[in-house]
């Protein structure tokens, strides 16, 4: 038993590995080729420790305990990947000791943020951009009504983004 | 010892459908600040957790495991619920939205753009305490601020 958990614990390093290996040559973020990889080393797994297949639950535990981690790896590395205003702000500050908001808003900008995701948003085709007009596709209002149901639940205002 | 994974699961499960229902029943009940509903969301189901564990696991190695399952999916579901309020790209969309599905590309920058996404998150992080502000410069950095920050750094040193 103790056996099976420790070699979970290296099937995950395993797969978090790989995945940084192939992250680092190619430099595209993949979610299916993540999620791929973290499914084929688990069935590794399952086959190296020779687990009878009878034992469903102790499965569905490892399963949980297994893809809890690829969870965590694959939002991490959003983060890491894509940056993000607010780690770029504690970024510029930890360099910049006691500046000013100003100042700090000029080495802020040269990041391009919103020209960035307004671009990734165009490539991946949930906006039009056709004579100085910016227009949704359909595929954007269903995902944004789905958004905006969640938001009202939350109950939160218009101070997002 | 398939009833202990069965009810391992059972512990793991319900604190992570508690943790939900107590994050939306806070947010839209309780009119609760995000933060706060997420860190008594999390304080009350880790206590279930305890609870559960006490009660059906005679194991303390997996329950030790279960546990570090169970940080994980909090962290997972705060990620995924904290998306939609801090994305730039789903303010974009939501801008285009409001204003009748079509908006001029001058209109749209100018209702948001990179000083804006600036300031915002430059008062979240002031209003979260990640970083203090003092009346000439923004100043120290909290241990959680650091921390991220060094998760961040070490992405980068990997990816780059």
């Amino acid at each position: 038993m103790y056996n099976n958990i420790f070699f979970l614990i290296i099937a995950v390093i395993l797969s978090c590995l790989l995945n940084l290996v192939i992250l680092k040559i190619y430099k595209k973020k993949k979610l299916i080729i993540e999620l791929f990889i973290f499914i084929l080393i688990f069935l590794f797994y399952i086959i190296f420790i020779n687990i009878n297949l009878n034992n469903i639950f102790e499965i569905i535990f490892y399963l949980i305990i297994y893809f809890s981690f690829f969870g965590v790896y694959t939002f991490t590395m959003i983060m890491g990947f894509e940056g993000s205003p607010s780690l770029k702000i504690l970024e510029l500050i930890s360099k910049k000791k006691n500046c000013q908001k100003k100042n700090l808003l000029k080495s802020f900008k040269k990041e391009l943020f919103f020209k960035s995701r307004f671009q990734d948003l165009r490539k991946k085709k949930y906006l039009l951009k056709k004579n100085h007009k910016v227009q949704l596709r359909q595929k954007s209002i269903i995902l944004l009504n789905i958004i905006l149901f969640i938001e009202k639940i939350q109950n939160s205002g218009e101070n997002n983004g | 010892m398939d009833s202990l994974y069965f009810n391992l699961i059972i512990v793991i499960i319900i604190p992570s459908i508690i943790f939900l229902i107590l994050y939306f029943s806070m947010c839209s009940l309780f009119k609760i600040k995000f933060l706060e509903s997420i860190n008594l969301s999390i304080f009350i189901s880790l206590i279930t957790f305890i609870i559960l564990s006490i009660i059906y696991s005679n194991d303390i190695f997996l329950t030790i495991i279960s546990l570090i399952c169970i940080i994980n999916i909090f962290y997972i579901f705060s990620v995924i619920i904290y998306t939609p309020k801090s994305s730039i790209r789903f303010k974009i969309l939501n801008i285009i939205y409001n204003n009748n599905n079509k908006i001029s590309y001058s209109n749209l920058i100018n209702a948001y753009n990179d000083k804006i996404i600036y300031y915002k998150r430059l008062n979240r992080l002031i209003d979260s305490k990640t970083i203090t502000e003092t009346k000439k410069s923004l100043g120290n950095m909290n241990l959680k601020g650091k921390f991220i920050l060094f998760i961040y750094k070490l992405i980068k040193y990997f990816l780059i």
